[in-house]
C-alpha cells in the first residue's frame, strides 16, 4: 500500500476484473467543472468512477428506481457530458445530474424524449438552450410524481470562471447559486476574501470557524468552488484522490457499503480524482453541515 | 554512519534520548501519565551516567497547552540532567493538547533562547516556520507522507519556507483555524514549475534510474522523499530513496537535485550489494538534469478553460 503520489509499477500489477464494470483507456476524465484531465494512472484493469454511483444507489435501496434512467440518459446523452451527485442530506439522499451543454443546444428538449418512459422532465418550460449546464435532481419525490418540477440552468458569468445557477420551471427562473472556481492553493488570496465574505456564516466573530468550512484533509485538491446560496454555502473540492475521498466518505458518515466499496477497489480506483462538496451554515457558534456531496462522472 | 529502519541516520553522539514534558515532577509525570515518571527518569539517567554508559543525552519536550510556562525551565532541568540537545514538538494529532500559536510561539522562542544560553542545541518541531524569526533554523523539517495530509497551509504554494515547513495540524486547524491573519508567508519571487501530475510524470521518475527503472516494483513520492522498491528477483530487494540535495548529509551518491541512499535491503550483501546500488546510482547522477521536484505542492494543474 503506498501513500499520496505512489504508482504501482503495471508491468508488475495484475490485473484482477472480478469486481465491478472496468474503465477503457479512451475514455474521457473530466471535473465537475467537465475540465478534463489525465487519468493519474494507467486505467487497465481499473474500476469506472460510476461504479460509485451504483453502489450508492444499491446503498440507498434505489438502484431499481434509477438505473434504467440513468443508463437511458448514459446512452442518449453520451458519456463524457454527464457528472452524476450523491447528496446526502436531512432529507435523505438526493441524486443530482448535470449535463454538459457547450453547444447550447436543447438539451431539455433531448432528455425529455429520453426519459419519457420514466418522467416528464419541467413540464410546459420552453427550452431556449441558454445555458451551459443542465442540472436535474432525483428524489422520492420526483419518484412518486414521476414529474422533475424545476431544472437548473448553470450559465457561465460575464467574469472568468464564475457560474450561476438559476432554478427555472415554467413559471420562471429564480438565482439559487453563485459559483466562482479557482485552484484551490495559486489562488487562495482570491477564494479567501470570497469564503469570508459569507451571510451563513460570522468568521470575524470567531476565527477558528474557518477551519471547519475550509476543511484542511480536502484542501489538497486542484480546483475549489465557492459556491454561495440561499441559505448556505458550499465549497467542492474538486481533483480529490482516493485517499481524499476515502477520508470524505468516512468524516462524513455515508453508508457502510460504499465507503467499503471504495476502501476495498481504492487500487483500482487510483486513477481518477473526484469532486465532493460540503455545504455548511452556522447554527449557534458552531458550524454544520447540512449535505455533503460526492459526484463523479457517468 | 549506521541507519535505523527508516533509513534515518542514527546519530551515535545523540547516545540516549528521553522525553521531558515538565521542570517539575507533577507536570511530567501528568503528561505521560505515570505518577513517579520524572523521580524514575533522572534515577535512571543518574545510573547510566554513573556506569559510564551514557555517551550524550538528548531530551524531547512536548508542546503542550498545560506546559508552556515550563519550557524554557524544562531546558535547565535539561541542563541539569546533562543533556546536549532539546527538542521541543508541538502535537500533531491530540487537539486537546494544543495551544494557540499566539500562545506557543513566544513560549518556544523563549525555550530557544535559553538553550542558547545554556549551550544546549535547540530545535523544534510542527511550529511555522515563519513565526520563529530568528530561530526559524531551529525548526526541523516536517516529513508528512500521509494523505490525506496531516498538516496543510494556505499559502504552501506561495511561500518559500514551505520547502521546510509543512503548515499547521490539520487537527490544530480544525481548533483554532487556519491563522491566515497570523501567518507571515515569505512569498516566493518566481512561479514554481508546473506539472499535472500524470502518468508521465511518474515515468519520469521511474527514467531516473535507468535500465533499473524495470526492476521496480513501486515508485512513492512524498514531499520529501522518492522511494523506489526495488526487487532484484531470488527474493532479493531494496528500497532506493532519494531526497533533495544537501551538502553534508550523508548519502551513497547526490545527483544534481536528490542525494541517493538505499534502506531495507533484503537478501543482498557485501559486494553484491554495493554493485547494485553503485550501478543505480550512478544512472541517477547521469540523468538527473534538475528537472524532477519532491515537493507536490508545486504540482499544481494549469489552469482550466475560462
Ligand atoms: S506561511 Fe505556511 S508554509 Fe510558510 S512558513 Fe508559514 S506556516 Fe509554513
Amino acid at each position: 500500500m503506498y501513500t499520496r503520489n505512489s504508482v504501482e509499477n503495471p508491468r508488475h500489477r495484475p490485473v484482477d476484473s472480478a469486481a465491478g464494470p472496468g474503465a477503457s483507456a479512451g475514455e474521457p476524465h473530466f471535473d465537475l467543472a467537465f475540465a478534463p484531465y489525465r487519468p493519474l494512472r494507467p486505467t487497465a484493469g481499473k474500476v469506472r468512477g460510476d461504479a460509485l454511483l451504483w453502489t450508492a444507489l444499491d446503498a440507498a435501496g434505489e438502484r431499481e428506481r434509477w438505473e434504467p434512467l440513468l443508463r437511458a440518459i448514459q446512452r442518449g446523452v453520451g458519456r463524457g457530458r454527464t457528472i452524476w451527485g450523491a447528496s446526502r442530506g436531512d432529507a435523505g439522499t438526493t441524486w443530482r445530474l448535470r449535463l454538459a451543454n457547450p453547444k447550447r443546444e436543447h438539451l431539455i428538449d433531448s432528455l425529455r424524449t429520453a426519459l419519457e418512459p420514466w418522467l416528464t422532465i419541467a413540464p410546459g418550460l420552453a427550452d431556449d438552450g441558454a445555458y451551459d449546464v443542465l442540472g436535474i435532481d432525483l428524489n422520492t419525490a420526483v419518484a412518486t410524481n414521476r414529474s422533475v418540477a424545476s431544472v437548473k440552468h448553470h450559465v457561465r458569468g460575464a467574469q472568468p470562471r464564475t457560474l450561476t445557477v438559476w432554478e427555472v420551471d415554467s413559471a420562471g427562473r429564480r438565482r439559487v447559486d453563485e459559483v466562482l472556481i479557482v485552484e484551490a492553493k495559486r489562488e487562495i488570496n482570491v477564494a479567501l476574501p470570497r469564503i469570508k465574505a459569507s451571510r451563513v456564516v460570522d468568521f470575524a466573530g470567531d476565527r477558528s470557524r474557518l477551519g471547519r468550512a475550509l476543511i484542511p484533509e480536502l484542501f489538497a485538491c486542484r480546483h475549489v468552488h465557492v459556491c454561495r446560496r440561499d441559505d448556505v454555502d458550499a465549497l467542492v473540492y474538486s481533483g480529490i484522490n482516493v485517499d481524499h475521498l476515502l477520508w470524505f466518505l468516512a468524516r462524513f458518515a455515508f453508508p457502510p457499503a460504499l465507503v467499503d466499496f471504495a476502501r476495498g477497489e481504492r487500487e483500482r480506483l487510483d486513477h481518477l480524482l473526484f469532486d465532493v462538496e460540503v455545504a455548511y451554515r452556522q447554527s449557534g457558534a458552531a458550524i454544520v453541515y447540512p449535505e455533503t456531496t460526492l459526484y463523479g462522472a457517468l | 554512519m549506521p541507519y535505523d529502519e527508516d533509513g534515518d541516520a542514527i546519530d551515535l553522539a545523540v547516545g540516549v534520548i528521553v522525553e521531558l514534558h515538565g521542570d517539575e515532577p507533577a507536570l511530567h509525570d501528568r503528561a505521560v501519565g505515570r505518577p513517579g515518571a520524572f523521580a524514575r527518569l533522572e534515577a535512571v539517567i543518574a545510573k547510566l551516567r554513573a556506569a559510564g554508559r551514557l555517551p550524550a543525552l538528548a531530551c524531547e519536550a512536548s508542546i503542550r497547552a498545560d506546559n508552556l510556562d515550563a519550557l524554557p525551565r524544562i531546558v535547565g532541568v535539561a541542563k541539569r540532567l546533562g543533556a546536549e540537545r532539546c527538542t521541543f514538538i508541538a502535537p500533531v494529532t491530540e487537539a486537546a493538547q494544543m495551544a494557540p500559536l499566539d500562545a506557543t510561539i513566544p513560549a518556544v522562542r523563549e525555550a530557544l533562547t535559553r538553550c542558547r544560553e545554556l549551550d544546549i542545541d535547540g530545535h523544534v518541531r510542527h511550529q511555522p516556520a515563519c513565526l520563529l524569526g530568528g530561530d526559524a533554523e531551529a525548526l526541523e523539517a516536517t516529513r508528512d507522507a500521509s494523505d490525506p495530509p496531516a498538516f496543510a497551509c494556505l499559502f504552501a504554494s506561495r511561500c518559500e519556507l514551505s520547502e521546510r515547513c509543512a503548515g499547521l495540524p490539520t487537527a490544530y486547524i480544525h481548533r483554532f483555524g487556519w491563522e491566515p491573519h497570523r501567518l507571515q508567508p515569505v512569498l516566493r519571487d518566481s512561479p514554481w514549475p508546473r506539472d499535472d501530475g500524470s502518468p508521465e510524470a511518474f515515468a519520469a521518475w521511474l527514467a531516473l534510474l535507468g535500465p533499473a527503472a524495470s526492476r521496480v516494483t513501486a515508485v512513492e513520492l512524498d514531499r520529501l522523499a522518492a522511494r523506489y522498491r526495488v526487487d532484484l528477483g531470488r527474493g532479493r530487494s531494496l528500497v532506493l530513496e532519494l531526497t533533495p540535495r544537501t551538502q553534508d548529509r550523508p548519502a551513497l551518491a547526490r545527483s544534481r537535485s536528490f542525494d541517493i541512499r538505499y534502506t531495507k535491503a533484503t537478501g543482498l550483501g557485501g559486494p553484491g550489494l554495493a554493485r547494485v546500488v553503485e550501478t543505480i546510482a550512478a544512472a541517477i547522477v547521469a540523468r538527473d538534469d534538475g528537472s524532477l521536484d519532491l515537493d507536490p505542492r508545486r504540482v499544481l494543474p494549469p489552469l482550466p478553460p475560462a
